[in-house]
């Protein structure tokens, strides 16, 4: 209070003062100015809620110039590594040692297919008679067996050198061009199967035949009827180890069952005809 | 349940703006009738300016109405209002003291002088009416540096008690009364060299 006493003129004056009032438009204007603060709140508040898109930003009519550059590059760019990565797995695709490998194979088959094709006229000739032969000698056997052993001798050479094949080496007539197509058709794998069992077919029966000539024939058994046959067995082995071995190694695993089978098959005949010599024998 | 308007002008300010934060109109609208007069004047004294006065006494209301939920029963009302006012003015001068200043030099370049004349220079008939006294003593109090105009406003314009002009400018109370001595000193001075002339 002391501090106030002091001063107290001053005081008195600035209390004395006239009051300044509000106009009379003070409070209408206060409500426009409510109003609008009220409608910039909404205003940010829906400005807010609706965000505009990106590509109203880019491409609507508030869109930046200083975007088109950026945008476009980022296009080209965009564009290029895409191109880039979709070729990339082309382009490495590196032909490995495998490929290589299977390729000089594929090369490899489809030569010795043409060579095949080229030599089987004549082989398969062969195979077919000796299929034929074995047919018929089979046949034979069952409807009218030898009645002495120089028939039975002639009857084994009969079969063990094929008919159609002369002891000149002159072929039997070619097989019609019909068979050679089917068998073109029909596949290669189905071809080899059949050359193969052929062989093997062959080659079992003269070795069994041999056999059963040497075991119980012996004594009477002429030599030249031997050499003969020795010499067009060697004659027949040496061409038909050839192909054998050339087509086993191609075809031995899908070709196992059907060896197996035809091996049974000659056993059989075998013992059909041993069966018939024991009797021959008997009854002389 | 909506009052009427007879019943708010019954209830305290605190309760007013109790109201008023539970989204009763009638209550902001009590609360202006009541402090538009009040805050214009001090602002007027403030200022110096009328017009800039109520603009900026609607802006303290605006703010008031926007920020309602600020308010916490602790304090008085009318100091947390006049503190909302006092900074508005102060946001105010700060603006116009970066933008309404102008420079002569700017439109003569070829003067090295720089004249710095403020936008909003009153002319002398704004204050005819209050009386050539009235005019001197509101010419002292625009003189006065802003930490003693405040503080000088607060209590010998609107009568308020030094705790509550603590609390409105947010000073020691002891520096508030010190500030306020030194600025009557100054006001006398200025009002002397005045009567003088």
């Amino acid at each position: 209070m002391h501090e106030e006493e002091q001063h107290i003129d001053i005081r008195v004056k600035l209390l004395n003062l006239p009051k300044v009032k509000a106009s009379d438009d003070f409070m209408n204007a206060l409500q426009r100015k409510i109003n609008l603060a009220d409608a910039e709140v909404n205003q940010k508040k829906i400005t807010d809620d609706v965000k505009e898109s990106i590509w109203v930003k880019l491409f609507g009519k508030n869109r930046n110039p200083w975007l088109i550059p950026s945008l476009s590059l980022t296009i080209v760019v965009i564009f290029v590594v895409s191109v880039y990565i979709l070729n990339s797995g082309k382009l490495t695709e590196v032909p490995t040692m495998s490929d290589f490998q299977k390729k000089e194979k594929n090369q490899d088959i489809v030569m010795q297919d043409k060579q095949n094709t080229t030599e089987q006229p004549e082989e398969l000739n062969e195979k077919n008679g000796r299929i034929l032969n074995k047919q018929e000698s089979e046949k034979n056997l069952e409807k009218s067996p030898p009645a002495t052993e120089k028939e039975l001798y002639k009857h084994i050479e009969n079969q063990s050198v094929s008919p159609n094949v002369n002891n000149d080496g002159i072929g039997a007539p070619p097989v019609p061009k019909k068979m050679d197509d089917m068998r073109i058709e029909t596949g290669k794998s189905e071809q080899k199967k059949e050359d193969k069992i052929n062989q093997e077919f062959d080659n079992s029966v003269r070795e069994e035949k041999i056999d059963s000539k040497k075991g119980n024939l012996k004594a009477n058994e002429p030599k030249s009827i031997i050499k003969d046959e020795e010499k067009s067995e060697t004659k027949d082995n040496k061409e038909s180890k050839g192909l054998i071995d050339q087509k086993e190694k191609m075809t031995m695993k899908k070709s196992a069952k059907s060896t197996t089978d035809s091996t049974k098959i000659d056993k059989k005949v075998l013992e059909k005809i041993k069966e018939e010599l024991e009797k021959t024998l008997d009854e002389k | 349940m909506s009052l009427d308007n007879s019943i708010y002008k019954k209830l305290s300010d605190e309760e007013l703006i109790l109201e008023f934060q539970m989204e009763k109109v009638e209550a902001f609208s009590e609360l202006v009738i009541r402090y538009k007069d009040k805050l214009v004047n001090f602002l007027f004294r403030y200022t110096g300016n009328r017009d800039e006065a109520e603009d900026l006494a609607q802006d303290a209301f605006v703010k008031l109405y926007r920020s309602k939920h600020l308010y916490k029963e602790i304090a008085k009302f009318s100091t947390w209002f006049y503190t909302i006012a006092i900074n508005t003015a102060k946001t105010d001068a700060r603006k116009k003291s970066r933008y309404n200043a102008m420079s002569i030099s700017d439109y003569d370049p070829e003067n090295d002088k720089d004249y710095e004349i403020p936008a909003n220079a009153q002319p002398p008939d704004e204050y005819a009416n209050a009386g050539i006294e009235n005019y001197y003593i509101q010419k002292a109090i625009d003189s006065l540096e802003e930490s003693f105009k405040q503080v000088i406003i607060l209590r010998d314009v609107e009568d308020m008690d030094y705790e509550e002009i603590a609390q409105v400018t947010g000073l020691p109370l002891g520096t508030v009364k010190s500030r306020i001595n030194r600025g009557r000193e100054k006001l006398k001075k200025l009002l002397s060299e005045i009567y003088k002339t």
